[in-house]
């Protein structure tokens, strides 16, 4: 195109502790035009929206803005460059009508108080440019979630935003207000808004994007034009790699089911049951996008939420979880999803964390702390799991993630469980560490446990699972043996092509 | 240790600071009594720690103190049932205050009573029997403690018994109470989701009028009965030979006594009254009862593993529950210790003082419970707390309470006093960790600048 593009992104790159996020990426936006941003989680999508939100600063590279290169380097210089971005969770104050929430922070003033007449009277506009026949006066807790998006775009549009930033605008919508978004996507497109629309669901973007931009492993992957974009070409490019030589997974003859799980029902899931099993020296991988229902179901397994029906059998024994202690007892031990929230006593020792879940196993006189085999099962997760601390009192916000995350390890291999539920196990840890956790995985499956991983990583999924089961909107969608495995089949699976492989 | 430190120098500090501007603060007289109010106060403390250790609060500590004082105050109420055991005065001695019965009168013990009738007057009169350790009285010989000038030997008198509560099943009672209020305290926090505060908040005021209408708005007590039970308050088993201090209370600064103006003081035979190098400090029974408590507590809280999980769960109650603990159940243990302590207290307080108005007994002593705590290391945030600071914590309230007097600063500073030190001592505390955690982190980004420099060397 001649014309010069409305904002442009040259050689973006932006290192973390550990990682590079961003290298050397490129991306334009023309007026008028719809973005599609697509990658598989890790791939840099939020990265790149973030600096140009001006949430983070890039370490190199430009972003040009109508040709002229510009510092985007707080949120209020994207502001004011027009730029706005509309994240994955609504942020609105959902006990304030809808008039404060689209001025909050910049509320209009007369005689020193918020002038609420020009407040409702804007509102009131720009909820007409998103299609929202409502009065500006309704408390948006009172509303649906789709409108509370619609919200959150009128108040992009009221800071005259030029550039709409979407990340995964649908995930929490029906089907109706997706359809209702789409409308107002189209509308504002046609008025010469443009938009980048980050998404998982490869449907809508077939649907929606004049453009697709493919990030991987946070570079650019390819760019696909209006005529090109298809759900195979996109799968092609997301996932279009060598699979890397580092998971050499060998497959073990599985041994007897250690984990039947029948007609299981999870909460909000209830027309979805569950039907699958995890065998002794097996490893399953359980694939899916984000919001597929995999946390959920590890929440379940664990006695964490309460199941609405089916059964479970661990090592062929009917068990009936109340609560987390119930299945550790039946020999089940669950590495949550977020390791700062769910796994760590991060102000406490390294002892204290990797000890607390077998305190109880071990105690003496019925409630005393056995100390030295305290010390001695943390020695031994410190050398088994190649812990690099400074000592067993270190306090565990000061260990890297990587060794955070072997210290949750630790605490739950200490139990010896007959099945390790893994959710995540390697997010944001570093590339070392995550080798260490996959060999240290293979160990355990020889060792004959059973392993139901959750990952969002298809590498991982490809590489470690002996079996991997596919989950889509809280339903599993399909099976892969070994040999059936492919980033293709899974991907299909997972946005929701049943058996399409 | 290290978490005490800091508490442990506030009330040396305070401590030498009284002594050198009023060396009254060393008599042993202060010493004794700042050592039972701070075993009282730390007994309370101590409880309401484990409440904070789960990030929860209780502001209900000083009603529960008022309810369950004045409840062991009724329950022990003594009241006199007429007998119909008569006897007949033989004799009286009226110096010696004794009556002489016509039969063995062993089984009359202290503090019954014999109903008389006045012959001036017509009426009933009761005598109060006297039998403690100094006037045992003989088989017929009953000394009472009224005039009996007026007794003609040949009257008749009529046995009342003392009667009351057995003390050991009234504070039986009085402790299940306190659970029982703790209990449901926790339940209310951890089955019903509610906010601790608010549930403790409604449990300062329901406590306080309950107790109100419970004693009828009158004050409450023992009066002279139960002496044996007021000795777990005030009773001194031991006692403990300090040196020097005498010469500085009593001597200001010399081995000889001074009066107020600072002259020596002068015997019969005018010479300097020499002071003893050593004074006996009187250790008060609470004391006794509060370190076996404190240590039970530090023990429960480090060495076992429920102690554990409260320590975690204070920390992160959702990595609590995922790791199998039963953090509800814990939560309500530690309500239970909360509430059975300031029960424990409640009653300790009840029998020092005697005597206790129902509606302001136990007033803002969760505040003074709370703040003892939070001096002595415990995080309003849960999942810190060192039973020795709370200890020193309540130390530090009461020697400042007493310093205020003894430096005859106006009362009416007081408040301004303990709230300004409280305040500096919690801000120090939280400047020192800053301060530690900043270093600590300069360390660490030097340590992986460091590394990833030789890392990156050989490529």
């Amino acid at each position: 195109m001649s014309t010069t593009p409305l904002l442009e992104v040259r050689q973006a790159t932006k290192r973390f502790p550990g990682v590079i996020a961003l290298n050397k990426v490129n991306m334009t936006l023309n007026r008028g035009e719809v973005v599609a941003v697509i990658g598989e989680n890790g791939a840099g999508k939020s990265t790149l929206m973030k600096i140009l939100a001006g949430v983070e600063k890039q370490d190199s590279g430009e972003i040009l803005v109508e040709g002229k290169p510009t510092v985007v380097d707080s949120v209020h210089a994207a502001l004011d460059l027009g730029i706005s971005l509309i994240h994955q969770e609504l942020n609105l104050s959902d006990n304030l009508d809808v008039a404060a929430n689209i001025f909050l922070g910049r509320e209009p003033r007369r005689f020193g108080v918020i002038d609420s007449r020009r407040i409702y009277a804007e509102s009131a506009k720009y909820l007409k440019l998103v299609g929202l026949d409502i009065s500006p006066r309704t408390i948006v807790s009172t509303m649906p979630i789709g409108r509370q998006q619609m919200i959150e775009i009128a108040k992009a549009l009221s800071v005259n935003a030029r550039i709409l930033i979407m990340d995964e605008p649908t995930s929490s919508l029906s089907e109706r207000e997706t359809e209702a978004l789409f409308a107002v996507i189209n509308d504002l497109r046609s008025k010469g808004v443009s938009i980048v629309y980050i998404s998982h669901r490869l449907g809508e973007v077939n649907q929606l994007a004049d453009r697709v931009v493919v990030l991987r492993d946070g570079e650019n992957a390819g760019n696909l034009s209006k005529e090109e974009i298809n759900h195979d070409s996109m799968v092609r490019l997301m996932v279009g790699r060598d699979v890397s030589q580092f998971y050499h997974h060998e497959s073990h003859t599985p041994g007897e089911a250690v984990l039947e799980v029948e007609d299981l029902l999870v909460p909000g899931r209830q027309d979805c049951p569950l039907n699958f099993k995890v065998h002794k020296c097996e490893i399953v991988g359980v694939s899916g996008l984000v919001g597929a229902g995999r946390t959920e179901m590890l929440r379940v397994l664990f006695g964490i939420d309460n199941s609405l029906g089916g059964t479970i059998k661990v090592n062929g024994e009917h068990v009936q979880f109340k609560s987390p202690l119930d299945a550790m007892n039946a020999g089940m031990a669950l590495v949550p999803e977020n390791r700062k929230a769910q796994g760590l006593f991060l102000e406490m020792a390294l002892r204290e964390n990797v000890s607390l879940a077998g305190l109880r196993r071990h105690r003496k006189l019925n409630c005393f702390i056995n100390s030295s085999q305290e010390n001695d099962v943390t020695t031994e997760m410190i050398r088994k799991l190649n812990i690099r601390t400074p000592s067993a009192e270190q306090i565990v916000q000061y260990l890297s993630g990587g060794n955070q995350q072997k210290v949750v390890l630790g605490k739950w291999l200490s139990l010896r469980p007959a099945v390790l539920l893994l959710d995540e196990p390697t997010r944001g840890i570093d590339v070392g560490a995550k080798e260490e956790i996959y060999i240290l995985m293979e160990e355990l499956s020889q060792q004959g446990v059973g392993i139901l991983f959750v990952s969002s990583e298809m590498e991982e999924i490809l590489g470690l699972s002996d079996r991997a089961l596919v989950m889509h909107e809280g339903r599993i969608t399909g099976e892969l043996q070994r040999d059936q495995l492919s980033e293709e089949a899974v991907m299909h699976l997972a946005t929701g092509n049943l058996e399409a492989a | 240790m290290k978490r005490i430190q800091g508490i442990l120098g506030l009330l040396i500090f305070i401590c030498l600071f009284t002594t050198v501007f009023n060396g009254l603060f060393v008599t042993e007289g202060n010493l004794y009594n700042i050592i039972r109010w701070t075993a009282l106060y730390g007994i309370i403390s101590i409880g309401v720690a484990f409440v904070i250790i789960t990030g929860g609060i209780d502001l209900s500590v000083g009603s529960v103190v008022g309810l369950t004082g004045c409840l062991l105050a009724l329950f022990l109420k003594v009241s006199f049932e007429e007998t119909n055991q008569k006897f007949v005065i033989k004799g009286v001695d009226k110096k010696q205050r004794t009556l002489v019965l016509d039969r063995s009168a062993s089984h009359i013990v202290h503090q019954d009573k014999l109903q008389i009738t006045d012959p001036r007057t017509g009426r009933f009169r009761q005598l109060t029997i006297r039998r403690d350790g100094d006037d045992p009285g003989g088989n017929e010989f009953v000394p009472v403690r009224e005039s009996v000038s007026w007794v003609q030997p040949g009257a008749q008198v009529t046995l009342l018994v003392k009667q009351h509560m057995s003390p050991v099943l009234a504070i039986l009672l009085v402790l299940l109470i306190s659970i029982g209020i703790g209990l449901l305290h926790g339940l209310l926090v951890t089955k019903m989701a509610m906010q601790p505060f608010v549930v403790t908040l409604c449990g300062l005021l329901f406590y306080r009028g309950l107790t109100r209408v419970i004693a009828a708005d009158k004050n409450v007590g023992f009066g002279p009965y139960h002496e044996g039970l007021k000795y777990l308050a005030n009773g001194r088993p031991f006692a403990l030979p300090v040196p020097f201090i005498n010469w500085i209370s009593k001597g200001r600064w010399s081995s000889h006594q001074v009066d107020l103006d600072g002259n020596a003081v002068m015997d019969a035979a005018g010479k300097p009254v020499a002071l003893d190098f050593f004074s006996w400090i009187d250790i008060p029974m609470p004391f006794f009862i509060m370190v076996g408590l404190a240590i039970i507590a530090a023990v429960f809280l480090n060495k076992t593993i429920y102690g554990r999980y409260l320590l975690a769960l204070g920390r992160n109650e959702q990595a609590a529950q995922y790791s199998g603990i039963n953090t509800d159940r814990m939560v309500i243990l530690s309500y239970v210790i909360c509430s059975g302590l300031s029960g424990l207290g409640g009653i300790l307080f009840v029998l020092d003082l005697n005597s206790v108005q129902p509606a302001t007994h136990g007033n803002f002593y969760e505040l003074y419970a709370i703040a003892a705590a939070v001096l002595g290391g415990c995080s309003l945030r849960g999942g810190e707390g060192s039973i020795l600071g709370v200890v020193i914590g309540a130390g530090v309230m009461r020697v400042l309470r007493n310093s205020i007097n003894l430096l005859r600063l106006p009362t009416h500073l007081e408040y301004v006093i303990i709230g300004a030190v409280i305040l500096f001592g919690v801000m120090a505390d939280e400047i020192v960790k800053r301060i530690v955690a900043r270093h600590r982190a300069f360390r660490q980004a030097r340590e992986f600048e460091s590394q990833a420099e030789s890392e990156e060397q050989p490529r």
